[in-house]
């Protein structure tokens, strides 16, 4: 295990740039569709163990069955489950402060990501007192123009 | 188990942010020369090769198990790779473990490593590549949120505040001080830890471990095998993995059911029903602060809502009731694909009674555990959860 060394250390410079198209499949394409063209949220629930995915899923890991078509519109209102105030600059992150918020919506019981928006980010510490787990949160989407099929179609704020 | 399984030897580079005297081969050969050393062996006495590595965005290598299978020992034997994410080193030495128990093979080494400091971004923009590109990467979800988040819900649930997680800090920052493998060596106080700046709150930068470069090695061998090879090998007692799915809010670090049906079955094989009378030493895989408050009621030491109670007492420290992480732990050296083994490795240490200045006394059985994978936040990812029980004894 050599510490020290006489030789003049190279390190060589390289990166990856591999483009990809992720093929989002029929269950995502129509999730995402949806919140383009309806601002709406639409999730897949389980006929057997009664569970809602958001985001949706085309099948249950659990009872072990496909949910095609198993489609349930979500109330876009629901929970704060917990959340994280981001405060450090990272790689393809957006500039912090931020706030990731991993929220219930509607009938489902799965905590999806969400950045949670409309807060004062000035003073950190007073919003980490002020959020609390439960605090009900609603959905906020974008305008049509501005929707892409994306996640980020909408985001979630606190119901005041 | 078919047969008796025991740890003979164990070998680690140092920790640290960028290992700039090695290209990767080198630190593999390194750390081999010293696990073998350990156990007074020759690579030749290997029969098989398990290779751990986490995932290709840290080191910027596809396959680095395939540039380095010589310098791992592997020249004309055979070699598999696991990934299974910051679980990896554990499970490496489980499937070491499966290699030997299942006959096929004697001794087998268990290596593995990752180097975090080759990537010249932040670290965590590569761990984030893992989540589902659709619906989480948007969010730019990585360990910060995924695990603030899964520390406010704990903090809820279990009763503790960042006074507790703070002491917990404090304690594997200054056991990492007698290990001389160990990457961040702090000696640091209760008010550096509580003035601290938040990585995300209420995570603050010493409850959170740091990104390492380093390498660890495993020797496992039959029972016929480790007699002849030490006269202290580190037995296999028990052991046990499983796959889940975590969700902050709904089971992360606080899920005691899950790591309930982890440790217990590990366990039983090693004939432990009071784990906190039984054991003398834990190693489990503790990146950050909070989760080792989790863990003493998820390992089945105490009740839920006495983990508070066991910080303040001090039960973990050295010198404690049971001590967890003697090394420092994963909070002072994460290198991803090698932390695991580690955990492992040091138990193994300590079992061995090879730990100098991080030994604890009359060590009879250690627990190990190693977690990894990737938070579910909806679009869902699979955790990997490992568990070993090491003994003096056989049973």
């Amino acid at each position: 295990m050599t510490e020290t060394t006489n030789v003049e250390l190279l390190t060589v410079q390289s990166s990856w740039e591999i483009p990809y198209a992720y093929s989002a499949g029929e269950t995502i394409s129509k999730f995402l569709v949806e919140l383009r063209d309806n601002a709406r949220i639409m999730a897949t629930k389980c006929p057997k163990c009664q569970t809602v995915l958001l985001p949706p899923r085309s099948f249950c890991a659990t009872c072990f069955i496909s949910l095609k078509d198993q489609w349930v519109e979500i109330e876009p209102v629901g929970k704060l489950v917990t959340y994280s105030i981001c405060t450090e600059k990272i790689t393809g992150a957006p500039e912090p402060p931020y706030i990731v918020a991993f929220v219930t919506l509607g009938d489902s019981s799965v905590p999806m990501a969400q950045f949670l928006k409309g807060m004062d980010l000035s003073d950190l510490d007073k919003v980490g007192k002020e959020l609390k787990a439960g605090m009900p949160v609603k959905a906020v989407f974008k305008d049509r123009a501005d929707r892409k099929a994306s996640v980020l179609d909408f985001h979630v704020e606190l119901m005041r | 188990m078919s047969r008796r399984v025991a740890i003979v030897g164990t070998g680690q580079t140092k920790y640290k942010s960028k290992h700039r005297t090695y290209a990767s081969p080198d630190m593999y050969f390194e750390v081999m020369k010293s696990c073998l050393e350990d156990a007074e062996l020759s690579v030749n006495d290997i029969d098989a090769v398990v290779f751990g590595l986490g995932p290709e965005s840290f080191d910027g290598v596809n396959g680095v198990d395939k540039w380095c299978s010589d310098a791992a020992g592997a020249l004309n034997k055979p070699l598999m790779r696991i990934n299974t994410g910051g679980a990896t080193g554990g499970s490496t030495v489980l499937a070491a473990l499966d290699h030997v128990a299942s006959g096929m093979f004697d001794v087998v080494v268990a290596v593995s490593g990752q180097r975090m400091g080759e990537g010249t971004g932040h670290p965590q923009y590569g761990l984030g590549l893992g989540f589902d590109p659709i619906l989480v990467r948007p969010f730019s979800v990585n360990s910060l949120p995924i695990f603030s988040g899964d520390a406010l819900t704990c903090m809820n649930k279990f009763g503790f505040g960042e006074y507790h997680m703070a002491r917990i800090a404090v304690k594997n920052h200054l056991n990492a001080l007698n290990n001389p493998y160990a990457h961040l060596r702090i000696n640091t106080t209760m008010e550096e830890a509580l003035k601290a700046k938040y990585l995300s709150y209420p995570l603050r930068l010493l409850d959170m471990c740091p990104s390492s470069e380093g390498a660890c090695a495993v020797i496992v061998a039959s029972e016929e095998k480790a007699k002849k090879i030490t006269s202290r090998p580190a037995w296999i007692n028990g052991f046990n993995a499983g796959t889940t799915i975590i969700n902050p809010g709904i089971g992360g670090a606080d899920s005691t059911t899950t790591w309930d049906k982890i440790v217990w079955p590990a366990y039983n094989m090693a004939g432990i029903d009071n784990p906190r009378k039984q054991i003398q030493v834990a190693e489990p895989y503790i990146p950050i602060s909070y989760q080792e408050i989790a863990a003493y009621a998820a390992f089945g030491f105490c009740k839920p809502n006495e983990v508070a109670k066991l910080v303040e007492d001090g039960f973990g420290e050295m010198g404690g009731e049971v001590p967890f992480c003697p090394s420092g732990g994963c909070l002072c050296s994460n290198t991803i694909g090698c932390s695991g083994m580690a955990r492992m490795a040091e138990a193994a240490i300590q079992v061995m009674g090879k730990g100098d200045a991080r030994q604890v006394e009359n060590v009879r059985t250690a627990l190990a555990t190693a977690g990894g994978g990737l938070f579910g936040t909806g679009g869902m990812t699979a955790f990997f959860l490992d568990v070993v029980v090491l003994g003096a004894q056989p049973n």
